[in-house]
């Protein structure tokens, strides 16, 4: 079981880890991440959001398909989704990597 | 998807005619048919047709006057003219039921069989393979999206013989799907499409094309929607082709494109969801580059038998070239490259049923490293054959030439090695050796490898964007485990470790990479390429464990196609072994000393008789084992 630092079902503390690792994907950013603006807005390309996807599925210990990033462009909105599905462990035992 | 079952076959069955594949005898475990065997007609039960059966029509069709007569396909490439007699017989067998899914009413079940088949082809003409195969990739979106309307109108279309294209890339676009300007508005109940494909395979002889468009205008990875286009049915003057392209290889296939200026099309020409465009194309793209391997396999055949055929009859210094002691050691080469390559490219292609989820790994893989394989065995082999690889006119070897111009697009289709490469770089920190193991109780690679293993369906809706983890690896140190458990093949066991070795420093170097916003470094390359070395020893440890057939015959003896195969990745993993050498030297000189053992472990022609080697040096072949060590 992967523990965190902060309470991932949180969406407000969620967004603030996930605002962290965007920032990580462009160290060249001046400005603070907007976590309302388009992801693709910040020049995250296909590739790199697969990457991001796997970067934090692999760290949250949860199912994120880059398509969920592409449903929910905003790193707000991710953080809902994830959040939602983090804190229903029922939903997380049916999806397909399980079978 | 939708469940299969209960589905009527469409459509009346395409060219019900004798030349339909119905003619039994033609299983792999019959005799060879008879030369006339092609003209009997036999009505059901109706054999299901198979790779062997196929490969002995090719063989028909390729005699003076057929359909694929080297002459007719050399004349074609010469006008630049498309290969339609070879198209035509194609249709008249019945390829087109294998670009159908069995649920749609066609054949098209497995993956592994359906590379088999076009392997085939491209082994007699990799401009016939590209012309015909392409209707696999127009049609294979349609089938993903599952919706049965769309789908059972696209089978009895293409079960009538009508190719479809797949209209993806636009000029100045290169490989990226997100740039695409080609744009579909709404219009009534239906849609307007404006702008141009280009270069499109079979864009101008088709009627069909699936199309990727833009429906936001901002575009973005949810601005793309699908449309199944039939030329036939937008107003007059809505669609223009555009010119086919001069190419350097594949130069007789219908490389050109299509404009569209206001195209009106229904509104159940969408094909899957709005703005599920450009996902349904990267699932897609899972598939089709797996099938892409195939023709690498077959370019790769092709070349082999042109330098057996060379080997064996060219004399230099007074004795045959098979005796020289280089030209074997190049030989031995040039098989393992092939072996390694078709066991990667039959892995993947069962992967495709088994582990559908981590195929944008498996897929990626594949397309990156098997065209890659083939392309160095074809400088291998064009190295040896000097100048008859590069005379056209010397009876049979202007063949190589050709081959050798077609296969370079291969590495270019469905994402060019550079673009599969760097989606694999852009999650190997997920990939990364012990990072995550698979889930208890999932079966092994080494499982579903097996020959008796029944393989699950196909099933497009397991598909994922991001592969979860990659069972293959992951399964690398218990292959090696078992390997030297068994205590039976001491030089492979040695090789493997190596291979675990060069795992293990990859996953360390793995761990140092930092996350990136933009295009992968370099470095990061470099390791997406180290990480498909891995994996195609790990599928060749695989194989060896799931098949104990591949033990037997002359290529299994001391497990001399897993050495081989073992020298090549580790020679690749900058980890040559002492041993390579004499591997290949033993490889070559049994593909120079037993000219009809086929060059492969996935023999479509396969008797149940065991092939005998030659066990002492016989008077008219053309050297044996033993003439060959004591050259």
């Amino acid at each position: 079981m992967t523990t965190f630092a902060f309470d991932p079902t949180d969406p407000a503390q969620l967004q603030g880890w996930l605002v962290d690792r965007v920032a990580e994907y462009l160290p060249d950013l001046s400005e603070p991440v907007d976590p309302h603006r388009d992801l693709g807005e910040y020049g995250l390309d296909s590739i790199a959001v697969v990457a991001f996807a796997a970067d934090v599925e692999e760290r949250l210990g949860t199912a994120v398909d880059p398509a969920a990033i592409w449903d929910y462009p905003t790193i707000a909105r991710l953080a809902e989704y994830l959040a939602a599905e983090l804190a229903d462990p029922v939903s997380a035992d049916e999806r397909p990597e399980a079978a | 998807m939708t469940a299969p079952g209960g589905v009527a076959k469409p459509a009346p069955e395409p060219g019900a005619s004798a030349a339909r594949p119905t003619a039994t005898g033609l299983g792999p475990s019959a005799a060879g048919p008879g030369p006339s065997a092609h003209l009997t007609t036999v009505t059901a039960p109706a054999a299901r047709p198979t790779a062997a059966g196929l490969e002995a029509r090719l063989r028909e069709w390729s005699q003076s006057g057929g359909p694929f007569d080297p002459e007719l396909l050399a004349a074609h490439e010469e006008k630049e003219a498309f290969p339609a007699e070879a198209c035509a017989a194609l249709d008249a067998w019945g390829l087109p039921e294998f670009y159908v899914p069995t649920r749609y009413g066609g054949r098209q079940e497995r993956l592994d069989e359906f590379v088999a088949l076009l392997r085939r082809i491209a082994a007699r003409d990799l401009t016939v393979a590209v012309a015909h195969g392409k209707t696999f990739l127009g049609g294979v979106c349609v089938w993903a999206a599952g919706e049965d309307g769309p789908a059972h109108l696209l089978a009895r279309q293409v079960l009538a013989g009508e190719p479809v294209a797949w209209g993806l890339t636009e000029p100045g676009g290169g490989s990226d799907l997100l740039a695409g300007s080609l744009t579909a508005t709404r219009h009534g109940s239906g849609w307007r499409l404006s702008g141009r494909k280009w270069p499109v395979n079979n864009a101008t002889r088709g009627n069909l094309m699936c199309v990727l468009a833009r429906t936001e205008p901002g575009g973005g990875s949810r601005g793309f929607s699908l449309f199944l286009i039939d030329k036939r049915a937008t107003p007059a003057g809505t669609v223009r082709p555009l010119p086919k392209m001069p190419t350097h290889g594949i130069r007789g296939a219908d490389i050109s494109g299509l404009e569209f200026d206001g195209a009106r099309v229904p509104a159940h020409a969408l094909v899957g969801k709005v703005g599920g465009g450009i996902e349904l194309v990267l699932k897609s793209l899972q598939l089709t580059r797996i099938v892409c391997t195939s023709l690498s396999l077959g370019a790769g055949d092709h070349a082999l038998a042109l330098l057996r055929r060379f080997l064996g009859e060219r004399r230099l210094y007074g004795r045959l070239l098979a005796d020289l002691p280089h030209a074997r050691d190049a030989a031995g080469r040039a098989v393992a490259r092939q072996f390694l390559a078709e066991t990667v490219a039959h892995t993947a292609a069962r992967a495709a049923h088994q582990t559908p989820e981590q195929l944008s790994v498996v897929s990626a893989v594949a397309k990156a490293f098997v065209p890659n394989q083939i392309q160095a065995q074809l400088r291998l082999i064009g190295d040896l054959l000097g100048a008859r690889g590069f005379l056209t006119g010397v009876e049979g070897y202007g063949a190589f030439a050709k081959l050798e111009r077609d296969h370079q697009v291969v590495p270019l289709f469905d994402g060019s090695t550079w673009v599969n490469r760097a989606g694999l770089a852009a999650v190997l920190p997920v990939l990364r050796p012990g990072r995550r193991p698979d889930p208890s109780g999932a079966p092994s690679p080494a499982h579903w490898l097996r020959a008796d293993h029944p393989l699950d369906p196909l099933d497009t809706d397991r598909l994922r964007l991001m592969a979860p983890r990659d069972a293959l690896l992951g399964a690398l140190p218990g292959l090696v485990a078992e390997l030297a458990a068994e205590d039976r093949e001491p030089a492979a066991t040695a090789m493997a470790r190596a291979l675990i070795a060069a795992w293990e420093r990859l996953g360390r170097d793995i761990g140092a990479l930092r996350p990136t916003g933009g295009a992968p470094s370099t470095a990061a390359m470099r390791l997406a390429e180290r990480y498909e070395w891995c994996f195609a020893g790990a599928a060749a440890l695989a194989l060896h464990r799931a098949r104990p057939d591949l033990r037997d015959g002359p290529w299994g003896r001391d497990a001399l196609w897993l050495r081989g195969c073992l020298a090549v990745v580790l020679e690749g993993l900058d980890a040559a072994p002492a041993e390579a050498t004499r591997v290949y030297e033993e490889l070559g000189t049994l593909l120079t000393a037993a000219p009809d053992v086929p060059a492969t472990m996935f023999d479509v022609t396969a008797t149940d008789a065991p092939v005998v080697l030659p066990d002492a040096p016989s008077a008219d072949g053309p050297g044996s084992a033993r003439d060959v060590e004591a050259a």
